[in-house]
């Protein structure tokens, strides 16, 4: 037996020393520096949780917080929405799915600050020519107050993601047999009866997952916001990694920083596993 | 009442270069069971589910009580299925699994209680009804797939090889148990099966098919004791029946290499004189149980023997089956499991010409 368990940490050695290196060790050193007044460089003494309270009272991360939630309520529902739509689209049988399904998986394979900066273009260049042109107005102006740098990201986050969303939803949706769906509609079910009561249920795994994938990725997102409108204007549209960001490396304020890293992480994990958490306890047992 | 009628019914799928079904006739009448029978590939599956309105008809037309439904979506025509792979919904109770369809057409929640209930009762289910289907055993599944049928009161009832994934015993339990629903249930039914057995001891008619093209229908008698061609009296039957080259030659028929001299009784030999068969080739088919290796039997027809070298002997408890060769021919033998053989040796066995069969050896299709 000792030879299994030489063997055993053998193989666990590599992926645990880089999650010890890259992960725990950072992350615990951070939980450190956020009681402290470190600069980057050196610190002098403790500050308690001075640190964490005055996150309280910083207005710029509170609306950022906020603008984060809301951004990841919004693409949640959009890209899941879409990104199943998109699976049950090109999952029928038609000529050109399999070409529609690396077409709407493309934006993925494009970095988020590249794409950033190609929407960026899109809404104060090419909309505005389509504003004159056509005479539709609302597509003057985009990023240029809250509300449109706000719809802005969210078209870019769902334009970049939803393909990869759509590809978790095909894999699910063809495991489902044949047989199953013409017996319901044997049973005398609609279309829409068969997805409701069979299709859906059948793949609430990947419900459970896309779920998971999204949320973490709707308040983890960082390069689209800084490529797209760093923050403004006037940081109106600075969400929670960006705002984490400019306290350390322009406000030069590490500590306070780290303090609303360790918040930020305790957010995200708390919310992904409670999600994670219900819906494992929905699915069936195939 | 409900009657189906199959019009010159063909299927070629979209990408293939041939048809899968070609020109099914068949009227089916109320309460009729019958069993669709043949090879896999053979177009039987593709034509049950036709029926069902799973797959599109290419030509002719499919009337139920005299309507055309070709274009009837499967759940307008008032139709039950029970699929291979059991196909029940595995997030949802037996219960569940066979409200289902009632449900969905909007029964009181009363009526599907009592109908769930009652073909729980005549399945045996009633214990399993708050099960998953995962928590279930092979036969229980098939058993709600069943049930999801019965609870449905469809006048017309598809079974797509309900029992090839059962085990031997369960699948003979089955078989008596699908048997004795039909009885009791009424309904039409059409079954699909690559079991012969299955077909035989099932059906009030058979449909033989094979590539795409139906071969013979009829009783299993009829099947049985006059296949119209070489195909349908191979299939139909196990052991399957023997053929042999032969010559008509006088009286008598050789096989080609001259092992055997068989005297051929007087009605037929005028059928096949009348049809000019005398000194032509033709195909001989004799059952297995048609031959005997009994004392009393060679000494009665002397002129219906052959000598034959038993190379594989099976005993089977009741009876033995003994795989023989004479000249180039291989056939096989069901006798006594007295008459046992040791394998290797010669023996002259009996063969019964008033049970044979005769066919063209060009078109195979039946002689005599």
């Amino acid at each position: 037996m000792k030879n299994k368990s030489t063997s055993f940490w053998l193989f666990l050695a590599p992926t645990l020393m880089a999650l010890l290196l890259v992960v725990f060790i950072p992350a615990l050193v951070g939980l450190f520096y956020s009681f402290t007044n470190w600069d980057g460089l050196s610190f002098t003494n403790f500050v308690g949780w001075n640190n964490y309270l005055s996150l309280m009272s910083d207005k710029d991360f509170i609306s950022a917080f906020w603008f984060t939630v809301k951004f990841v309520v919004v693409t949640v529902i959009l890209l899941n929405v879409i990104g199943l739509g998109l699976a049950l689209l090109v999952t029928q049988k038609f000529k050109g799915n399999n070409f529609l399904k690396t077409v709407f998986f493309m934006p993925n394979l494009i970095g988020g600050l590249i794409l950033g900066f190609i929407w960026q273009f899109i809404f104060t260049e090419v909309f505005p020519a389509l504003a004159n042109n056509l005479g539709l107005n609302f597509l003057n102006g985009w990023l240029t107050n809250q509300a449109t740098g706000f719809w802005g990201l969210v078209i870019v986050t769902v334009w970049q993601m939803g393909g990869y969303i759509m590809i978790i939803y095909i894999a699910y949706l063809q495991n489902i047999p044949d047989e199953i769906i013409e017996a319901a509609k044997i049973d005398g079910a609609s279309a829409w009866q068969r997805f409701v009561n069979i299709t859906f249920p059948m793949i609430a795994p990947a419900f459970t997952v896309c779920m998971f994938l999204t949320l973490s990725n709707g308040f983890k997102i960082y390069d689209q916001n800084l490529s797209l409108t760093n923050g403004g204007p006037y940081k109106s549209t600075q969400m929670l990694a960006l705002n984490i960001v400019n306290t350390a490396y322009t406000e030069n304020d590490f500590a306070r920083a780290e303090a609303k890293a360790i918040i930020f992480f305790i957010i995200v994990a708390s919310i992904a596993l409670i999600q994670v958490y219900y819906n494992k306890k929905k699915e069936v047992d195939l | 009442m409900v009657e189906l009628n199959l019009e010159h019914i063909y299927k070629k799928y979209d990408n293939a270069d041939d048809y899968s079904v070609t020109d099914f006739n068949l009227d089916i009448k109320d309460r009729e069971f019958i069993v669709f029978v043949g090879p896999s590939g053979c177009g039987k599956s593709t034509t049950l589910r036709m029926i069902a309105g799973l797959e599109d008809i290419t030509k002719g037309d499919l009337k139920i009580d005299g309507k055309i439904v070709n274009d009837e979506a499967p759940k307008d025509r008032d139709i039950a299925m029970v699929f291979q792979n059991y196909a029940l919904y595995p997030h949802m109770t037996v219960y569940d699994n066979m409200a289902f369809g009632l449900k969905l057409r909007k029964y009181s929640k009363e009526k599907i209680d009592k109908q769930v209930h009652h073909a729980a009762d005549i399945l045996g289910l009633e214990e399993y009804l708050d099960r998953k289907p995962a928590a279930l055993s092979g036969g229980q599944r098939q058993r709600v797939a069943l049930g999801r049928a019965i609870v449905r009161d469809a006048p017309i009832f598809l079974m797509d090889e309900p029992l090839s994934n059962l085990d031997a015993k369960l699948r003979v339990a089955m078989r008596a148990q699908i048997a004795k629903l039909h009885q009791d249930l009424e309904t039409t039914t059409i079954y699909v099966t690559h079991d012969q057995t299955e077909a035989m001891t099932m059906a009030d008619r058979i449909v033989v098919m094979k590539d795409g093209e139906v071969q013979q229908i009829g009783t299993p008698q009829e099947v049985y004791d006059s296949p119209t061609n070489v195909f349908v009296g191979g299939f139909i039957g196990a052991p399957a029946m023997n053929f042999f080259n032969v010559t008509l030659d006088g009286e008598y028929i050789f096989d080609e290499g001259k092992n055997f001299r068989l005297k051929v009784p007087e009605g037929c030999l005028k059928v096949l004189r009348d049809k000019r068969y005398d000194k032509q080739k033709l195909v001989f088919g004799i059952r297995p149980e048609d031959m005997h290796t009994e004392q009393a039997f060679i000494e009665t027809f002397p002129e219906s023997l052959v000598k034959a070298t038993v190379s594989v002997s099976e005993l089977l408890g009741a009876e033995s089956q003994l795989y023989s060769k004479v000249g180039e021919t291989e056939f096989v033998c069901k006798v006594d499991a007295r008459d046992f053989v040791k394998p290797g040796s010669e023996v002259t066995m009996g063969v019964d010409l008033n049970k044979a069969h005769f066919f063209d050896p060009e078109s195979e299709k039946a002689v005599y």
